[in-house]
């Protein structure tokens, strides 16, 4: 346990940041390589659930953005955590809410493990060298502002 | 000595690692600590919580991941003491397949069979330490498992199981649209139940198709246990059945959800037994086909669902009548698949058994629950929430039936605001009652329960909460009828975040800063920081 800790803090000066490299495969089957659509310009990755009160307060404006920018790279991905007692029912609520971008669902939340998620809303912006350049945690009213502000840095 | 060998395993590939300078990280941390008192019951103490975990992952060359958690769990909120370096793995991966070494979650379809995972607010945790595979090929995803998982019940805590776990499944896409699945999980256990453990063995495959279409989707999940006690040649069967059928266009969605669970029907007298090693396996855990909710009210007194023993229904139907609204409704139904009816003071007889269709009478315990919400949207910077909700639980005494079953009706209504001032200031208040009608609250069968929440939220990055909790119930189980908190949350940068709260909690789901979590009844300070590098 002690050698771990040694090695982490020796190795933090030459370890680079995690790159978001995946394949995922959407609610429509549409398979998604997250290296292709981080290259148009930017990507971003949100996890949130049916039952999250703030994600659902904060997709429409994940729609709107999404509409904004698309057609200047931005690539927006909704990882959904729904875990298999709500799953059945969030292609329902994902088209009566109308979300454009892909939804993927993470039913055994391997993705969400993946980047150390801890809790929902979870958003990563991800830059044209795949590399997270912007985490967010939670969602209050305005937070729309800022991650548009982080996203127009990067396209 | 296994530790020893990680460390060694560790060291060879972060040197590696450093020769090549090509690893990258990943870390997380939460802290969590809490000072006061709590109250079970009408029993309180003090009660003092530490929780630090440390989520760490490696990417090293090679398609290598290496992961722990470092964790100190002295005392925790609920579960065990717990600490060192769990969760530890070391894994290699590519497109088309996957070979894990350490600790694992793991998912068969919907769970019937093997649904692996961790809910530390439960404090439940089945992970597995062993070995998992995956490999694709054509239209083929082959996977398999193998290892161990000791389980422990943080609630009843005499429910001690250790397993030895052998698995695997098989997909098929015959067509983009369409899957076929195929799983096998065979278990070896030891319950440790005085005076001497109970060995068994236990066989649960299942079935699985589902159907995917632009409009419409549609899954079953069907599978069996069979096990058997070695130490008495006992056998016991049981079945699960699931399914799933969603109707989608832009601006609806309609989804109906089924269970028909049967895994291990026993009468009243055996029932409640918690270790009896007939029931399902702590590692199945199928679909409850009941709305989750995010309301604080609607998360108390909610059906627990019986796996053993239960069938029901859920139809839930989202709607977006205008641009500015929102439409919620959601109506689910369960009850015990027979009645049981005491014959000669001594034994039960299962009568009248439901065979797919859930009982009415309060003689199977039925339990139903229908739910409305509308959100509308008046302006960029104004919107509300309005919902109701009528729920009826009853649980059958079987012992002496009739007047003594135990009956509880509820109406709920929630009301929320949320209005943006401007660019610095925004507000949410959140109101919601409780009409409850409980006849084993002999002298006061109505009452009820409200709460107000004000919520101030300054320049997006921080908020102040306002909890305030008020019960007219007489019996309520800690002998409070008021509770009050205040929380104060920020978000210092983009890698960390804290809430600091302190006051009286009844407990429930509570969202707050921007995100959720569940709370247990608790007077006194509570801090959470949250760190992501």
């Amino acid at each position: 346990m002690k050698i771990f800790f040694v090695l982490l803090f020796l190795s933090t000066g030459l370890l680079a940041q995690d790159e978001f490299n995946l394949k995922l495969k959407s609610l429509d089957s549409e398979v998604l390589d997250t290296k292709e659509l981080y290259a148009n310009g930017a990507l971003l990755v949100n996890f949130w659930a049916t039952w999250c009160q703030p994600c659902k307060a904060e997709i429409p404006y994940l729609n709107e953005l999404y509409a904004k920018y698309k057609n200047n790279g931005l690539r927006i991905v909704g990882i959904n955590q729904d875990s298999q007692k709500s799953v059945a029912k969030v292609k329902s609520f994902v088209s009566a809410q109308k979300i454009e971008f892909p939804i993927v669902l993470d039913t055994n939340f391997e993705i969400f493990n993946k980047v150390n998620g801890q809790v929902i809303p979870y958003s990563l912006l991800i830059n044209k060298q795949g590399k997270i350049i912007y985490r967010h945690t939670g969602y209050n009213p305005g937070d729309e502002k800022k991650l548009e502000e982080e996203i127009l840095k990067i396209l | 000595m296994r530790l020893r060998l990680f460390n060694i395993l560790l060291l060879s590939l972060f040197m590696s690692g450093i020769h090549l300078a090509q690893i990258s990280y990943n870390i997380s941390n939460t802290l969590r600590y809490g000072n006061g008192e709590r109250a079970i019951g009408t029993t309180k103490g003090e009660f003092r919580y530490f929780e630090n975990l440390t989520d760490i992952r490696l990417s090293l060359p090679y398609k290598i991941t290496i992961g722990a958690r470092a964790l100190y769990d002295n005392p925790p909120e609920i579960g065990f003491v717990d600490k060192g370096l769990k969760r530890r793995f070391i894994e290699l991966s590519s497109d088309n397949y996957l070979i894990r070494l350490g600790n694992f979650s793991e998912l068969y379809g919907r769970g019937l069979a093997l649904n692996l995972f961790e809910n530390r607010s439960l404090g439940y945790d089945t992970w597995m330490d062993g070995v998992r595979g995956k490999y694709s090929f054509d239209n083929f995803n082959f996977s398999a498992i193998a290892g161990k998982l000791n389980f422990k019940d943080s609630i009843e805590i005499k429910r001690k199981e250790d397993y030895t776990i052998f698995g695997g499944g098989i997909e098929y896409n015959p067509l983009s649209n369409i899957k076929l699945g195929l799983a096998y999980i065979y278990s070896k256990a030891l319950f440790n139940v005085l005076p001497k453990g109970i060995e068994i063995t236990a066989n649960t495959p299942s079935f699985y198709l589902s159907y995917d279409s632009k409009n419409i989707s549609f899954l079953f999940d069907y599978s069996f246990k069979d096990s058997r006690q070695l130490n008495d040649n006992v056998y016991s069967k049981g079945r699960g059945i699931y399914t799933s059928i969603s109707y989608t266009q832009p601006g609806i969605g309609i989804t109906l959800d089924y269970k028909n669970y049967a895994f291990d029907e026993r009468d009243p007298f055996e029932r409640n037994d918690f270790t009896r090693p007939s029931r399902m396996l702590p590692f199945q855990n199928p679909p409850i086909v009941l709305k989750e909710h995010s309301y604080t009210l609607f998360t108390r007194a909610i059906h627990e669902v019986d796996f053993n023993d239960e069938l029901g229904f859920q139809l839930e139907v989202f709607l977006t009548p205008s641009e500015n609204s929102f439409l919620t409704m959601n109506a689910s139904f369960a009850s015990r698949h027979s009645r049981w009816e005491l014959m000669n003071g001594f034994e039960f007889k299962k009568m009248d058994e439901r065979k797919i269709i859930p009982g009415f009478s309060n003689a199977y315990s039925p339990y139903y629950e229908m739910f409305a919400e509308l959100e509308y949207e008046f302006s960029d910077n104004t919107s509300c929430k309005i919902a109701a909700a009528k729920r009826s639980k009853i649980l059958a005494n079987e012992f002496s039936p009739g007047s003594n079953d135990h009956v509880i009706h509820s109406t709920i209504l929630p009301f929320q605001l949320k209005k943006k001032i401007n660019s610095w200031l925004s507000f949410e208040t959140d109101y919601q009652i409780e009409f409850v009608n409980d006849n084993y609250n002999t002298s006061q069968q109505k009452f009820n329960n409200q709460l107000f929440s004000l919520i101030g939220i300054f320049v997006q990055d921080y908020t102040l909460t306002f909890r305030y909790e008020f019960t007219t119930n007489n019996y309520e189980v800690s002998k409070k009828r008021v509770w009050s908190a205040v929380e104060v949350g920020g978000r210092v940068n983009q890698n960390i975040s804290f809430v600091i709260a302190y006051g009286s909690e009844r407990g429930g789901q509570i969202c707050s800063n921007g995100v959720c979590r569940y709370i247990i009844p608790f007077n006194g300070l509570r801090l959470q920081i949250l760190t992501n590098l």
